[in-house]
């Protein structure tokens, strides 16, 4: 017999998880950066086109799908049709393979933020970053020893992610996220506000806002807003389906992935702010540019913000205890999503208990984890990332648009997210789904080819990218195969599991 | 700040911040109706 599905205890305790798996790093130090270079001011026209076209209607294909079949990916997938259980495998495979790096940023973040109290990092922050604190080697195939700190910060994360999700949808990811979430954004509030008071923070403003309108016309820059959309939403990675999976019967899906979607943007919005008004008053303070100290992702977290931090004297060290933080509060609420998308899958799949299966993934999860917190660890991250976002998630997304779009019919999903929903979405979904987003998604998989094959990703040898990019690319779709060849348990295709839920 | 930044941050704010808003005070009294 089908088990009794867990669910969320509120309509509210679902969207606090969805969207902290939607606000993650990326937020908070890839955006910024986004708006920046991409036109300022004039970005947000992309930016908002691609949320209405592709964040919001794959937002609501997910929901439905999860809701609608109440399932992981493979099991929605399966009772969709059998035949396509490997699409759903697949994200669930990339959650886990991403989920072995994003715990080694969380350690360094937990490092940082005990470093903060001191700023041990000096003046030199870069050569401390790379040199002192990572013992970085010379490639991928230099492992070095184990860097003890790292090791450390990984396995503080591993036992927060098995704690959390071991106790269940609403006695662990939810309770967690429902204090996680506001803590979050109160803390970016507090920094924005001492932000923007900090001497040349409207030089930072300025620059943040003010329109390039040269850059509006630039595919490359549309193609930008569509990726940040794309992968600031967690899209296609099994999270929002197993999310949506857990929902009461009656509720409204269409709302629900609006709220998602501006609760997210919002925050990535408001995260700009404090880190342009604090970039701002790093280049008033050496007399430089802006283009001299933006950055974005590991650069700006790890290396410019410690620098700033130090420029300021005594409030530097606050500025540095509530940025990691903030970094540890995002990424950890987003972590343990990457986990449940994981482990509901073979929860479905095998009928055993959540609490067996957790520990089973996160200990599989921190045995791989370990080797990226040896001296070559920084590499596999950036090879193994750049790759799995390039074509794995990328790929994911685009079979699910064209299998629930074309295949399934996208009006099936519609139909049942407008049924529970007060305001109906109209067939402009269905074309989003059907030719816009498939569209955008070819292109940026085309771009990327077309850009690694011309020169090689990050100037790594052939043999590295090989089989650290393509290799987990393969991986992806070979265990995906494999675990679609598993039987499953008894009872858990069968439609009757929507029974087991109750308006709440 | 000038006026052409902060005309912008307001485009992004009222667009963003204002949405959600909105959405959330759709979500809170629909809920209202439920529980009625």
């Amino acid at each position: 017999m089908a088990k009794k599905r867990d669910q969320w205890s509120s309509k509210a305790g679902f969207i606090f998880a969805a969207v902290g798996s939607a606000v993650g790093l990326g937020n908070i130090w890839r955006y910024p950066y986004v708006l920046y270079s991409n036109g300022g001011g004039a970005f947000l026209i992309p930016y908002f086109f691609a949320i209405l076209t592709a964040g919001i209607p794959l937002m609501i294909l997910e929901y439905g799908l999860g809701h609608k079949f109440r399932g992981s990916p493979p099991l929605a997938f399966a009772k969709a049709n059998k035949k396509w259980e490997w699409i759903g495998w697949w994200p669930s495979i990339n959650s886990f393979i991403i989920l072995t790096y994003y715990t080694l940023i969380l350690s360094w973040a937990i490092n940082y933020l005990y470093f903060s109290l001191t700023q041990v990092w000096g003046t030199d922050t870069n050569s401390f970053f790379f040199k002192s604190f990572l013992k970085t080697t010379s490639g991928p195939f230099s492992l070095g020893g184990i860097v003890w700190p790292v090791f450390i910060g990984i396995t503080i994360i591993w036992l927060l992610n098995w704690f959390i999700c071991y106790k269940g949808v609403s006695g662990g990811i939810e309770k967690v996220n429902k204090v996680l979430l506001p803590a979050l954004v109160i803390i970016m509030i507090i920094i924005v506000i001492r932000g923007i008071t900090l001497p040349g923070a409207s030089l930072g403003l300025n620059k943040l806002f003010t329109p390039d309108w040269s850059k509006v016309l630039d595919a490359k820059v549309w193609i930008a807003a569509y990726g940040q959309v794309f992968f600031s939403l967690s899209l296609a990675m099994g999270i929002m389906i197993t999310y949506s999976s857990y929902l009461p019967k009656k509720t409204d899906i269409n709302n629900t992935a609006l709220i998602t979607a501006f609760a997210n943007s919002g925050f990535e919005f408001l995260s700009a702010i404090g880190v342009f008004a604090i970039l701002g008053y790093m280049a008033t303070s050496q007399g430089v540019g802006i283009d001299k100290v933006a950055s974005q992702g590991i650069g700006l977290a790890f290396v410019a913000f410690p620098k700033v931090f130090t420029v300021m004297g005594g409030i530097g060290k606050l500025f540095g205890v509530l940025f990691f933080t903030c970094l540890v509060f995002a990424g950890l609420t987003s972590s343990i999503s990457l986990v449940e998308a994981s482990s509901s899958a073979i929860i479905d799949k095998s009928g055993k208990s959540r609490k067996k299966i957790v520990t089973l993934v996160c200990s599989a999860g921190y045995l791989i984890s370990i080797v990226y917190s040896t001296g070559a660890g920084l590499y596999f991250l950036d090879i193994i990332d750049s790759f799995i976002n390039s074509y794995g998630i990328v790929t994911v997304g685009l079979l699910e648009a064209i299998t629930i779009g074309w295949l399934f019919g996208s009006h099936k999903i519609r139909e049942h997210t407008n049924a529970i929903s007060y305001y109906p979405i109209g067939k402009w979904w269905d074309v989003m789904i059907k030719f816009v987003t498939p569209a955008i998604l070819i292109y940026m998989i085309a771009q990327n080819l077309i850009h690694d094959l011309s020169k090689p990703y990050g100037g790594y040898s052939t043999t590295a990218l090989i089989i650290f990019g393509w290799g987990v690319i393969i991986i992806g779709i070979v265990f995906s195969i494999i675990l679609t060849k598993t039987s499953w348990h008894e009872g858990s295709l069968s439609m009757e599991s929507d029974k087991n839920t109750e308006v709440k | 700040m000038t006026a052409t930044s902060i005309a912008f941050f307001l485009f992004g704010a009222i667009t963003l911040w204002g949405g959600l808003v909105v959405t959330i005070t759709i979500a809170i009294k629909n809920d209202k109706k439920d529980s009625n």
